[in-house]
Order: structure tokens, then C-alpha cells, then sequence
């Protein structure tokens, strides 16, 4: 029986600055998310007339429209600036999990690619605290409603990233995990089943076929979809609350 | 090509500032090529929308000033109308009048004349009965003249002129 092994990223080659950085199918395959998007927002708002006329002018109204209500029904009418920042996030993670439909490595499934969301909706969460309240009134929103409760807000404030990254990258990561063990497994039995078949019958996985896509529904359809949804409506209820702190 | 992996779960600074910088330069292209170009269409069809309802209401006002106008155009007309028709209704009154009139003058003088022509043709008949009546008188005279009267032919001839009267 073959050793299953779980790992990360393929490490392509690494850039010998900094000690090292090493270029991963992450970094390959965001950039190929990216450009992807990037393309069909080209296609989409190619020719847009006044008096629409395609489908496709149709479908990118709509996105927008869609964003655009959704963030300011979230964050309020004022936040709506955010909208393309968070269209990109669903877009880049949606399109980033769901990726690993066409057999690529989901740049989703790596904690630094979610992390780095994370800590970047943190800033932006303090930043619009202290925008709020400012900065003394953010350091003292750490003591409320008392003094002895600053350690655990300071947890609560850092769990928040924290929560974020790791909840997306869960859900991914574990889509991929079971993905591998079904795939091995399904392997194993078939070797067992049919590994009798004379020839190259016997090598054939047919235990691979069918089964493995009624999880990929769910964990690359669905879990892809849902997780962008869910980080997406976290970071404009982080960011909103932070606003509304102290009205 | 290596055939290196990362651990399932490593973390490596670089590339979360990768990922940030990809996602800010994501915002960015989903700004630049998606928001900004459907909402400039979508200013530009809502500007449209403004401009067609702000000329349907001119339009409209401008038919109802029309319409207001041409209503009292012809108020006007008929007012005008009703003047001609009271004027030309009096004038034909006054002109019947006057032939009324008229007729009635010419019939008095008419009546007048004949009158003064009866009273003429009267006094005419007047006049020549008198002539006659002196003729006849003259014709007695000389009847008179003319033969030897007695009593009785004095007394027959009154009576018989008396008779002739």
C-alpha cells in the first residue's frame, strides 16, 4: 500500500534574497486566480453600453449592484467604499477554493495566503477604531467594562484574525485532507477489489470514479462558496462594529 | 523542478505580504475595471433616465400651456361669436324697424294724400256744383226773362226750382 503523505505547497524554486523566499504553487496559482479575475472583468465590462444590450453587461451590473447592497446594507451607506475590497476578497477566495476543481493546488489551503487576509482586516479593523474613537479611546476600550478585563480583551481583539484565518483555512484545508484519504482509500479498495483483473485492468481505479465527486460538491462546490461568503460578511461586520463602537 | 513542499501548516512572512499585496492589488483591478466603469454607465443611464422624465414633464407642460391657451383661444371665439351674432341679430332688428317705419310713414302720407285729393276732388265737386247751380240760376233768369210770369207761373217755377234743387 502507498504512503499517504498530506503536505503543503509545491515549493518551485526559491529567490535567494532574505534568506530565501520560496515561490510556491500558492504564489503561482493566486497570480492565476488573479489574472483570471482580472480577465473576466475585463470581459464582463467590455463595451458596456447605457441601454444594455449582452448578458455579460448584465452579469457585471449585477455584481456590482449585489456588492454594493450587500456592504451597505452591512456597514451602512458610508462604508460603501469598501465594496470592490470586498468583492475582491469573495472573489479571490471563491475563486482561489474553487481552483482546486480543475486540480489545482487551492491557494486557500495555505495559512499564510488566509493569514495574510487576516492580519490585514485586523489593521483595518484598529485603524477604523482609532479612526472612531481615537487613540486613547481605543486603548481604553481594552479596560471596558473594567480594568481586570484588559487581558482578555487584548485575546479576544488578537482571537479575531486568529478566528478568521484559521476558520477559512479549516474548511479548506480539510476539504483537501479528505479528499486525499477518500482518494487513497477509494485506491486501496479498488487495488483489493479488482486488483485480480489481469494486466492494466487491475491497476485501473475504478472506485475513483463518481464517488469522489459527490464530496467535491460539497467541499469545492459549497464549502468554497460558503467560507468566501462567511470571511467576506465577517470582515464588514468586524470593520462596521469597530465603526459603531462608540455612537 | 524541486520536488520540495511546504509543511501543511507553515507560516512564512513573506508570503502573507505576498497575499496582502496580491489582495490590495486585486481591490485595486476589481475597482478600476469593474466598479468604476458599471457605475460610470450606471451614472451615465441614470442621467439618462433624469433627462428623458425632466423633458416627458416640459413636454407636458408645454401641452398643457397649449391646451390652456387654445381653450381660452376659444372661449374667445365664441364670446366673439356671440357678439357678432347679438349685433348682427340688433342691426337686423333696427333695420326692420326702420322699414316697419317706413312703411308705415309712407302709408300715412299715402292715407294723407288721398285724403287731401278726396277733400281736393270735394271741393271741386263743390265748386262745380255751384257753377252748375249758377247756370242753372242764370238759365232761370232768362227763362224768366224771356216770357210773361203770373202769379201762378211765379209760384210753379219756385216750386219747380225748389223741386230741381
Amino acid at each position: 500500500m502507498d504512503s499517504i503523505s498530506i503536505t503543503g505547497a509545491k515549493i518551485f524554486f526559491e529567490i535567494p534574497i532574505f534568506g530565501g523566499i520560496p515561490i510556491t504553487e500558492t504564489q503561482v496559482n493566486s497570480w492565476i486566480v488573479m489574472l483570471a479575475i482580472t480577465i473576466l472583468c475585463l470581459v464582463l465590462t467590455h463595451d458596456l453600453k447605457v441601454r444594455p444590450t449582452s448578458k455579460r453587461q448584465i452579469i457585471a451590473e449585477w455584481i456590482v449592484e449585489k456588492v454594493t447592497g450587500l456592504v451597505s446594507g452591512n456597514m451602512g451607506e458610508r462604508f460603501t467604499y469598501y465594496a470592490p475590497f470586498i468583492c475582491a476578497i469573495l472573489g479571490l477566495s471563491a475563486f482561489s477554493s474553487l481552483s482546486s476543481l480543475l486540480g489545482m493546488y487551492p491557494p486557500t489551503a495555505d495559512l499564510n495566503t488566509i493569514a495574510g487576509w487576516a492580519i490585514l482586516i485586523f489593521c483595518m479593523i484598529t485603524y477604523t477604531k482609532i479612526k472612531t474613537s481615537g487613540f486613547l479611546g481605543y486603548l481604553k476600550g481594552y479596560t471596558e467594562p473594567f480594568a481586570l478585563f484588559t487581558p482578555f480583551n487584548i485575546l479576544s481583539e488578537l482571537g479575531t484574525p486568529v478566528s478568521m484565518a484559521f476558520r477559512h483555512f479549516g474548511n479548506i484545508v480539510s476539504g483537501v485532507v479528505i479528499s486525499t484519504l477518500v482518494y487513497a482509500a477509494l485506491a486501496s479498495a479498488s487495488t483489493l477489489l479488482f486488483g485480480w483483473l489481469p494486466g492494466i485492468l487491475g491497476k485501473i481505479p475504478f472506485l475513483q470514479v463518481g464517488i469522489p465527486a459527490v464530496l467535491s460538491v460539497y467541499f469545492d462546490l459549497f464549502s468554497s462558496c460558503m467560507q468566501a461568503f462567511i470571511f467576506s460578511m465577517l470582515t464588514m461586520l468586524y470593520i462596521a462594529n469597530a465603526a459603531s463602537a462608540d455612537e | 523542478m524541486s520536488n520540495e513542499y511546504l509543511e501543511l501548516i507553515s507560516l512564512n512572512v513573506w508570503h502573507m505580504f505576498a497575499t496582502v499585496g496580491n489582495l490590495l492589488i486585486l481591490t485595486w483591478i476589481v475597482k478600476k475595471f469593474l466598479f468604476d466603469r458599471v457605475k460610470k454607465v450606471l451614472a451615465d443611464r441614470q442621467n439618462q433616465v433624469d433627462e428623458l422624465y425632466r423633458d416627458a414633464e416640459e413636454a407636458k407642460d408645454a401641452a398643457l400651456k397649449d391646451k390652456t391657451e387654445y381653450e381660452a383661444k376659444l372661449d374667445a371665439a365664441d364670446a366673439e361669436a356671440e357678439t357678432i351674432l347679438k349685433k348682427a341679430s340688433a342691426r337686423a332688428e333696427r333695420r326692420s324697424d326702420e322699414i316697419i317705419e317706413n312703411a308705415n310713414r309712407k302709408a300715412e302720407e299715402t292715407l294723407k294724400k288721398a285724403d287731401a285729393d278726396i277733400a281736393q276732388e270735394k271741393k271741386k265737386a263743390m265748386n262745380d256744383l255751384k257753377n252748375e247751380i249758377s247756370e242753372i240760376s242764370v238759365q232761370i233768369a232768362e227763362t224768366i226773362v224771356q216770357r210773361e210770369i203770373n202769379e201762378d207761373d211765379h209760384r210753379e217755377l219756385i216750386d219747380s226750382f225748389i223741386e230741381n234743387l
